[in-house]
């Protein structure tokens, strides 16, 4: 697992590359921060599911890792979505999941001798990873990416109403 | 209807995928039936650390993701230091309680992840907090 500082920045990254845009929505007063905060919800959300029970009782980890995976995500993001109000749902939902895409990405590049993530759930619960990176080298990662992550705000801010999930 | 079937569909996936990783190979299984388990191959990872053994100098790993007690002498770990990061192993059980080492994993700097992470979920608080209000409909953007 990168923290969430990497998570968040990888978002924060990856939400201006274009041709990766959630669905537009109808700006009120503040032009997309709904949407923003939606999709970075889902850049954290498989490890807010998982990891604070995890670490505070590990008895249920065996049990609750499966919430890591993408099709248990995708019902996550389909419960949490019934949680906004209707006409603008969709666009949440699709700002969540582009969100918890991100994060799933970012952890498939890791290596581990035993452990990993359970990406094939439910069609097979062999732990899979790309097997780039060890999760202690991740913090590392994190780090860069946090440091592109507050570039690219900031060299980005001025227009940032017309980035794709703008905010 | 939709909120009930994730809800239900989700709760199941924890109870199957929980229930199959718990009746594979592990150290708690092992422990449980020493002599049966004797030379079987094992892998422990499930908020597992290395802690000082009862005589000086010897190290045990708990796994504490396999419930309370689960723990065995480590050999094969020279060089091993017990600290707070948690470890992946990859060893062979042996009766009673001896993990024998093949492949050990640190994971260094794991508590400044969670450190790390802890200001993030209260960022995110804010951003939804300013995102959303809660109406008797549920979050509406702001």
């Amino acid at each position: 697992m990168p923290d969430l500082v990497g998570h968040i920045a990888f978002a924060a990254i990856t939400r201006h590359i274009p041709g990766l845009e959630v669905p537009a929505e109808t700006p009120k007063k503040h032009p997309g921060r709904a949407t923003l905060a939606a999709y970075y919800l889902g850049a954290a959300l498989p490890d807010l599911l998982t990891r604070p029970f995890h670490i505070s009782m590990p008895i249920l980890g065996p049990y609750l890792e499966v919430w890591h995976s993408p099709a248990c995500v995708l019902l996550w993001g389909v419960l949490l979505g019934r949680m906004f109000v209707a006409p603008r749902r969709a666009a949440m939902l699709a700002a969540l999941m582009f969100g918890a895409a991100n994060h799933l990405v970012l952890d498939l590049i890791q290596k581990h001798i035993a452990g990993g993530y359970l990406f094939l759930f439910p069609f097979s619960l062999t732990r899979t990873t790309l097997g780039v990176l060890w999760p202690e080298q991740t913090v590392i990662l994190s780090a860069a990416l946090a440091a592109v992550a507050i570039l690219i705000v900031r060299r980005r801010r001025p227009d940032s109403v017309s980035s794709p999930i703008s905010g | 209807m939709v909120s009930w079937t994730c809800a239900i569909l989700l709760i199941a996936s924890a109870i199957w995928a929980g229930t199959v990783e718990n009746s594979s190979e592990n150290l708690a299984r092992c422990l449980a039936d020493p002599t049966r388990n004797d030379g079987v191959r094992i892998k422990v990872f499930q908020e597992a650390q290395i802690l000082n053994g009862d005589r000086p100098g010897s190290l045990v790993v708990r796994e504490r993701g396999r419930g309370a007690g689960v723990q065995a002498r480590l050999e094969g770990a020279d060089g091993v230091s017990p600290g707070t990061n948690t470890v992946t192993i990859v060893g062979i059980f042996h009766a009673p309680d001896i993990l024998r080492v093949e492949e050990l994993r640190i994971h260094e700097g794991r508590n400044m992840k969670i450190y790390f992470s802890v200001p993030v979920v209260f960022l995110l608080g804010i951003w939804l907090a300013r995102g959303f209000r809660l109406t008797r409909n549920g979050l509406e953007a702001r």
